[in-house]
């Protein structure tokens, strides 16, 4: 029996069971191949001295400013991500499977944009239906014949994958502004510089070039092929939930980072308030929603955007990435098609599997997801972020009768999918270190080519059993590290 | 470079250098608090407050010299309302809050360590609270705010490329230390006169918020203070970095470098009243015979005149 004083080993109270795929240990309570030489190295550190570690890479987070605003909350521009200390590894063949499917992916859902605000032959082909898609509030009109460089609408895509015993899943594709990349940098540089012994150890794939891969794909989307084209990150401001990231990466880029006030439009083009006079801008990478760009445009009411700068778009003298109208493509409706889209476009079979998804529109679909509330987890189509969704076996009773008002009320807003049994990776907790529901954010990046740096933010569930990883929703990250053998 | 990124540069240096010079009003006074008559104790804060232009958050000082206790206690809310409060745009804070709150939205174009450092100061700071300060020794706390300020200033000296940005960020530095030094000395001579027989200290401590005792004492004798060769030695010195003609001259530089290969009339004009503006106090100096008053009223226009240069180089550059 140990002393009070003796340390406690790390996964001395950790325990692995059969219902959820385990990303560090088989059922049989055995580490996997790939994470043996990481457990132990873990089993030589005690409790108390990953707390210590755990706590400097906080503090880490905190002087960095390394922060996720959490709308609603007090504080909000202060709070920093959670990060949990304890990597996930991939084998290699993992991230094969998952690169390979995230780019055909994204080759179709690209394929899909340019075709729905073009010839529209997937919806005359009768592969998804028509009021789906134009239905859409997402689907904007104004996009209609509009081209792309390279024919990539959406250059910057966040597709959240989860893994149960049946492999990978892809959860969502996030195609209008994905966030969290930078949170999977700084992961990585919390995790290098409070573990580093552990980390040379691993043959862990980089990731720190994601800036420049990024910068590339930007500068490839150049509406005139210059070689040295003037780039900018439009933000919306400091109050802005991912601020810290728009800052992040316009210095990894080396760019500016510019708000809808330092812009203006003058002869279909647009400039850039400097020092020096106007500066012509050729590609913006807007983080700032559709809805916001342009008052002319989309609403009235907005201050973030510039006034004209769909025109000067629409005009081929700027590229504004992602497009427009790129969020009829993440539409959680839309989302069960995705599989069809591949067939289609691509003629291919799909690498990486959807979960099965129910369109509350549909009105025998609405009704199983009414009988089976308790067993399903309802999202809002167009919602993102964990906002609006009921996780019908954590819910009460009441909560569920709520719930199932508003979705008569409006069904086609909603779809369904089955509460699905997300991995869980050895996280630390107050009481030591325990199993927690993660998921994967990836990044890939389309322009002339597609590239994705091998990684991903790792989202975690931080309540006991919950299975909201969304930042937005209170969840952490923790370092994901992709072997290179 | 990008306007609003010029403009954060600009603001976040002056920022640095107000904070700066509130610690070191702040040592100062809690130096002088060890040893100094109450009057003068007194007189001091009311130096502090008249430069700034403004009154302590609570009111007017009333201050009862009679009471020392009861100036005391004066001294703890002025302290606190110089150190933290975040209404008064003087207290160190304050600056510190503006100067990282500009920093945050120009992290793009700074360094990340200087960020860090900004944003750590910043942290320990927000967490302090004036009773721990004012049971410890409270100079050493003001000194490590003046050290923070220096540091990162330091900081930026050191690693950040000699651009456009660069030349903004002096002149934000610059121009704001030649406010602070010209409020300093207008309240300095209507609170303390240069004709009236005050201590020494009065003026030495004057020295030491504008770090100019080390290099006064090898310029002239310390022994017998001459109130008129210290104001002579903060304005007119061309070599002493915290003196107006240096601020001046310096801001002179760097505007020359901004708008070097331009060709617009308001930047000549920027330029020709910067070049008014050190002619002046060169021209001043020459004769001691100005009274107190008129001395008021050569730095009351500069001060009105520095502060116009502000806003043309804002109308020129950051909102154009």
């Amino acid at each position: 029996m140990m002393s009070s004083s003796e340390p406690t080993s790390l996964f001395s109270k950790y325990s692995v069971g059969d219902v959820f795929f385990d990303e560090m240990f088989r059922p049989d309570g055995m580490p996997r191949n790939a994470c043996k030489m990481l457990y132990e190295a873990l089993n030589e550190i005690s409790v108390e001295e990953m707390q210590t570690m755990q706590e400097h890479a906080e503090r880490f987070f905190l002087h960095e400013g390394i922060t996720f605003a959490v709308y609603g909350d007090d504080g909000a521009q202060e709070r920093i991500i959670p990060i949990d200390l304890l990597p996930r590894i991939l084998t290699p063949k993992d991230w094969r499977i998952l690169d390979q499917g995230l780019r055909q992916r994204l080759n179709a859902l690209n394929q899909f944009l340019g075709d729905i605000y073009g010839a529209k032959k997937i919806l005359s082909d009768g592969i998804i239906p028509t009021d789906l898609v134009l239905g859409c509030p997402q689907y904007r009109p104004e996009m209609r014949n509009i081209q792309h460089p390279h024919g990539s609408f959406v250059s910057i895509c966040g597709t959240d994958i989860v893994r149960t015993f049946d492999g990978f899943m892809v959860l969502e594709d996030n195609l209008r502004v994905p966030s969290g990349v930078s949170y999977m940098l700084a992961n990585r540089q919390a995790v290098k510089s409070s573990i580093r012994n552990l980390f040379r150890r691993h043959r862990v794939r980089k990731i720190e070039h994601y800036g420049q891969a990024l910068r590339q794909t930007l500068v490839e989307m150049s509406p005139n092929n210059s070689a040295d084209p003037c780039v900018v990150l439009l933000t919306p401001g400091t109050y802005n939930s991912a601020f810290y990231e728009h800052l992040f990466l316009a210095r990894e880029m080396g760019i500016e980072l510019v708000q809808g006030e330092d812009l203006s439009i003058r002869r279909g083009k647009v400039f850039m308030r400097t020092t020096r006079g106007q500066r012509q801008v050729d590609v913006i990478y807007r983080r700032v929603d559709d809805d916001f760009i342009d008052p002319l445009v989309f609403r009235k009411d907005s201050l973030l955007g510039v006034p004209g700068l769909f025109s000067a778009y629409a005009l081929g003298n700027v590229t504004l990435v992602n497009a427009p109208g790129t969020g009829v493509a993440d539409d959680k409706s839309v989302y069960a098609y995705v599989p069809e889209m591949i067939r289609y476009y691509l003629a291919e079979e799909p690498i990486l599997a959807n979960v099965e998804t129910y369109l509350c529109r549909y009105p025998e679909q609405l009704e199983f997801v009414l009988e089976n509330l308790d067993k399903l987890v309802v999202k809002t189509v167009g919602g993102s972020g964990g906002y609006g969704m009921l996780v019908g076996p954590h819910a009460t009773v009441t909560e569920r009768a709520a719930y199932a008002e508003v979705l008569r009320e409006n069904p086609a807003n909603y779809i369904a999918q089955p509460t699905l049994d997300l991995s869980c990776s050895p996280c630390i907790t107050a009481s030591g270190v325990a199993p927690r529901h993660v998921d994967l954010r990836t990044f890939v990046l389309r322009a002339e080519d597609i590239r994705i740096v091998p990684g991903a933010f790792s989202r975690v569930a931080l309540r006991e059993g919950s299975l909201v990883v969304n930042s937005s929703q209170g969840g952490g990250g923790k370092d994901l590290w992709v072997l290179s053998k | 470079m990008l306007a609003r990124s010029a403009n954060g540069l600009f603001w976040m240096s002056r920022y640095l250098e107000r904070a700066e010079h509130t610690a070191r009003l702040l040592i100062t006074q809690f130096e002088a608090m060890e040893d100094r008559s109450v009057e003068e104790i007194d007189l001091s804060w009311r130096r502090i407050y008249l430069a700034m232009g403004r009154s302590p958050a609570g009111g007017d000082l009333t201050s009862n010299l009679e009471n020392e206790d009861f100036m005391l206690m004066d001294a703890y809310t002025l302290a606190d309302d110089l150190t933290f409060e975040l209404v008064n745009s003087d207290s160190i804070r304050s600056s510190m809050y503006f100067a990282r709150e500009n920093a945050r939205q120009i992290r793009n174009v700074i360094g990340r360590q200087f960020w860090t450092n900004l944003n750590s100061a910043y942290l320990e700071l927000r967490s302090s609270r004036i009773e721990y300060i004012w049971t410890n020794k409270p100079q050493n706390f003001y000194a490590n705010q003046e050290n923070n300020a220096r540091t990162l200033s330091g900081y930026l000296d050191s690693s950040m490329y000699r651009d456009d940005g660069w030349h903004f960020l002096q002149m934000g530095r610059f121009i704001e230390r030649t406010q602070l030094i010209a409020a300093l000395l207008i309240s300095q001579i209507k609170i303390f006169s240069t004709d009236f027989n005050h201590q020494d200290s009065t003026w030495i401590s004057l020295m030491v918020l504008c770090n100019a005792r080390l290099a006064y004492r090898r310029q002239r004798s310390l022994f017998s203070i001459n109130p008129r060769h210290v104001l002579e030695f903060l304005i007119s010195d061309a070599a002493h970095p915290h003196s107006i003609h240096y601020s001046i001259e310096r801001t002179i530089e760097h505007f020359a470098a901004i708008s070097a290969d331009e060709e617009r009339d308001e930047l000549t004009d920027i330029s020709k009243d910067l070049k008014a503006q050190l002619r002046s106090i060169k021209k001043n100096w020459r004769s001691r015979s100005l009274t107190d008053i008129q001395i008021c009223e050569i730095l009351q226009i500069l001060l009105s005149s520095n502060r116009e240069t502000y806003n043309d180089i804002a109308s020129a550059y950051f909102f154009n």
